[in-house]
Parts: C-alpha cells; structure tokens; sequence
C-alpha cells in the first residue's frame, strides 16, 4: 500500500511540476502579450484581424479538403481491409517534417508555376499535412468499433460501405470529432509549411480572394516576433500568441462538449457492454 | 416433411491461412427442418454456418473451396448478389448484438436497406417480426426506447427479430442461448419449435440436449470433418459411429 502511495505521489509531484513549468511559459506569453491584446482588435500596426481570418479561412478550408478524403481512405482501410501499405504510409507522411511539405509546395507552385504566396498555395500545404493525419489518426478510432455490429448489419443485407455508413461511422462519431479537433489545432499552429506558401503578409483590406498573401496568427507570432523592427515587436508577438492559444483551447473545448455529448447520446452502450467480435 | 432439400454443401472445405476448418463435408439440410450441428469447440461448426451467408469470407486469410447450394444455385459463385443471399439466408449471433439504436430502427433496419420508406409497411414489419420472435407483448408501446435497455435474452429475441424482418427462407443461429439464462434458453427453444414451420433452421449448440429437444436432423463435426449426419432421435440413441458415440457420452478428449 504505501509503496503504491509512493508511486502516486512521486507522479504527482512530477505532473505538477510539468504543469508549473508549462504555465510559467505561457504565463510569460500572456504578461508580454497583454497590453497590446486590445490594439490587435483595432485598426493599426497591432491589428490581428487580417491573420485570425486568414487562420480561420485556410484551416477552415483546409479541414473541408483533408477530413472527407482522409475518412474516406481510413474506411477503404478497415471496412475494405485494404492493404496495410495504406496504413504505412499515412503514418509516414503524417510523420514528415512539415516544412518539407512546404518547400516542396514552393518549389512545385510558386518558384515553378507562379503562383502568388497566397491563402491557396497555404490551404494546399495544410491539406497535405492533414490528410494523411486524418487517416493514420481515424483506423484506431474506426477499428473500436465492435466487430459484432458490423457482421449484423453485414448479414442483414447490407454492403460494406452501407454498413460503415449506418453501423461503422455514427459509433465513431465522438472518436472521428476528437481526430478532426486535434488535428485542426495542429493546423491552427503551424508555421513551418506556411512559411513558403502563404507567405508573412496578410491583405491590408479584408476580402474573400484565395490569390491574397495568408500569414496566420502563428506565421505572424513568428515574423513580429523574430524580424520586426517595431519597438512594441515582443508585445505585438505576445498579443498573437494569446489569441492563438485562447482559439486552440476554444477549439478542443467545443470538442471535448460536442463528443461528450455525442457519447452521451449513444451511452447506453456503455454498461450493456460491447461483445466482442 | 417434403424431402425437398433447402441447403446443401458439397465437398466443401475451408482453411484460414493454412489451417483447415472444414475437411470435405458434404451435408444437405431439408425443407421446414431444423438441422443442429454440434461438435466440440473448435471442430468448425460455426465455419460452417459463416459459410452459407458468406461471412466466414471475410476472415483474414480464408479459403474456400467446394460448392453451398440454395435451392439448387451455388452461392459461393463469383457473381452471387451477396445482400440478396443474406437476405434470403439470416443469422442470429452467439452473443446479442443489436445496434445502438432504438427498438423500433433494429428491427426496422434491413426493410430499410432494402428501400422500403412507408412508416406503415416499416410498422407492420416491425410488428410482425417481435410478435415472430415473442417480445412484442414485452416492448409494445416502448419501440422508441433503446435497443441496448432490453436485458439479455430479450435482445437476443430482438436480434432474431430483426433477422426475420427482412423476410429470411433460413436462419442460421450461432449458439443463440449461449449466452443466456435457463429461463430465455427454453423461451428461445419454444421459438425455434414455432419458427421451423415457416423457416429451414440451422442451429449450431454446444449443448446437445438442446439439439435432442429442438432439432430434426443432427450433424455431428469434428476437427473439420463430418463424422456423421442423420434423424436426431436415430443419432442420439443409436450412432452409427463410435466416436459419435464418444461424444454424445462424454468421452471425447479435447
């Protein structure tokens, strides 16, 4: 017993000094942030609109691109059992440095084709990191699904795809929103690949169009941060880095509701018990 | 009793990876009979019930070789409509596994599949099904609760409902009281005793007074092979083999 208490306690003390050492770095983010937090929601030099739309419009984007075709490559894994090379490499390429996938959208789409830096050529290396993210980060989540349900629904006449349809992906659901979350928070912070695609500038006028430069929050705690002449520079970066981590925490928090709710709503599972398949 | 045979296999042999399950069995199941294949674990029983709906495919590494006919057509051929078969060919699993739904969409959910969209016709059907497979007297009024809030052998009767709801010609039926009290397994025997009127009935059952009680015909498998096949009350009281005769008294090592 009081071996086990020692384990827990050591634990503990070792969680609470992680805790500690991460809150003293973001605790230093938010104390240089915070007086120019109020000027990055006004028009001048601080203001942080053009990015946190840039942010939004491109992981927005991004998520649309990647999620669908990343399920859809996950399902065709699980419910088709296609071949375990699929597996493979989604694990691979989610795991390559993302300012490889950046320079090779650069050298392919901007010093090759001409395209601008641009809100595009960001959502291209977004969605090339994300896709095989998706994929290799959903199988685990589809593969929880009890083996059971879907030889029931096999032998009651459906398809495989009808079955992962009706059967497969609402059982998932909470799981698949938790993949979809992590990985746009992961979008959300990447600087890396933006780097050489969206470029560091935002439109100086709001507007719609894909053509125009798209620095992000995280590009834009980067650039102020590092290459600024401003005086205010660390401040401004600090600003940034506030808002950015108030959207992540937004964002895993709306997720975190959304699956609970998801789970709730099909728990009666829990209890009842998932017989093994 | 017609004599009209419903489901056959012929030299039928399956292997997982290289490990056989099934070694040549030949077996034909008649019309509005109940057929129970018993055998000890592992003697591939449920194997050969995975492959008259073509389950047992999916398996990873499966083989199968040999023909299974229904009404005389091969459904192990290529161009075999698969949800048509498993329309046609239904199965109740060992272990209850209705879908998180309500009671109402489980049974409702092979109409469904196969198109049909009136709320009535889907009623009617639902209806029918429970009353077929006695849970209707349990659940009527309540279909909109969900499926998982019925105790065990009133999920394994639904399970059995939503097989009939799509309106089977057999029902295969893996260990279906395996997992359920005396009181549900003798409710669900009393059931198969009311369902082999409409339906041919294969019943897999490790327990052979169970297969003396409901079944017609008797095959009896071991390690793969059909040993032997025949009227359940000739196999019970005189087997024509000895190592049927084993097993029915409890001899059978492993």
């Amino acid at each position: 017993m009081s071996r086990r208490r020692g384990v827990t306690i050591t634990i503990l003390v070792l969680a609470l000094c992680g805790a500690a050492l991460l809150l003293l770095v973001l605790g230093e983010v938010v104390a240089v942030g915070w007086p120019e937090l109020g000027a990055g929601f006004r028009a001048g030099p601080a203001d942080l609109r053009p990015e946190l739309f840039n942010t939004l419009y491109m992981v927005g984007a991004a998520l649309v691109l990647s999620v669908p075709p990343g399920l859809l490559a996950a399902l065709w894994r699980t419910e088709e059992r296609a071949p375990r090379l699929l597996e493979d490499v989604a694990g691979l390429l989610s795991s390559l440095p993302s300012v490889t996938i950046g320079l090779g959208l650069f050298v392919l789409l901007i010093a090759t084709s001409g395209w601008p830096f641009s809100r595009a050529a960001g959502i291209l290396a977004l969605t090339a990191m994300n896709l095989p993210w998706v994929t290799a980060a959903s199988i685990p989540v589809l593969r929880q699904v009890g083996e059971s349900r879907r030889q029931a629904s096999l032998a009651l006449g459906a398809s495989v795809w009808a079955t992962a349809v009706r059967v497969v992906l609402p059982e998932a659901l909470p799981g698949l929103v938790a993949v979809a979350a992590v990985g746009a928070a992961r979008l959300v912070g990447e600087a890396a690949a933006l780097l050489f695609t969206a470029g560091v500038n935002a439109p100086a006028r709001f507007n719609w169009s894909p053509w125009d430069p798209g620095a992000t929050l995280a590009i834009r705690l980067f650039r102020v941060g590092t290459e600024s002449p401003h005086l205010n520079a660390q401040a401004m970066a600090g600003a940034a880095g506030i808002v950015l981590l108030l959207f992540t925490l937004v964002l895993l928090g709306v997720a975190g509701v959304l699956q609970r709710y998801l789970g709730r709503r099909a728990g009666v599972m829990d209890g009842t018990g998932r017989p093994g398949g | 009793m017609s004599g009209e045979v419903m489901l056959e296999t012929s030299d039928l042999s399956v292997t997982f990876y290289s490990q056989a399950a099934l070694r040549s069995v030949s077996l034909s199941v008649p019309t509005g009979t109940v057929m129970a294949v018993i055998g000890p674990s592992g003697c591939g029983k449920s194997t050969l019930l995975r492959v008259m709906n073509r389950l047992a495919e999916r398996s990873p590494g499966a083989r199968i070789t040999g023909a299974v006919y229904l009404h005389g057509e091969n459904i192990l051929s290529r161009d075999t409509d698969l949800s048509h078969l498993r329309r046609r060919v239904g199965m109740v699993f060992q272990q209850p596994n209705p879908f998180p739904f309500s009671i109402f969409d489980n049974v409702a959910y092979g109409p469904r599949l196969a198109g049909e969209r009136r709320h009535e016709v889907l009623r009617d059907t639902v209806e029918a099904s429970l009353r077929q497979a006695s849970l209707w007297d349990e659940v009527r009024g309540k279909l909109r609760r969900p499926a998982l809030s019925l105790s065990g052998g009133q999920q394994q009767r639904l399970c059995l409902a939503r097989a009939l709801a799509v309106g089977p010609e057999v029902l295969l039926m893996d260990e279906p009281t395996a997992s359920l009290d005396p009181v549900s397994t003798a409710r669900t025997e009393e059931l198969i005793e009311e369902l082999k009127h409409r339906y041919t009935i294969v019943l897999v059952t490790h327990n052979l007074q169970q297969a003396a009680r409901v079944s017609d015909y008797t095959a009896f498998l071991d390690r793969g092979i059909l040993v032997e096949t025949g009227p359940t009350p000739v196999m019970f009281t005189a087997p024509r083999e000895s190592r049927t005769e084993d097993y029915l008294t409890g001899r059978l090592e492993g």
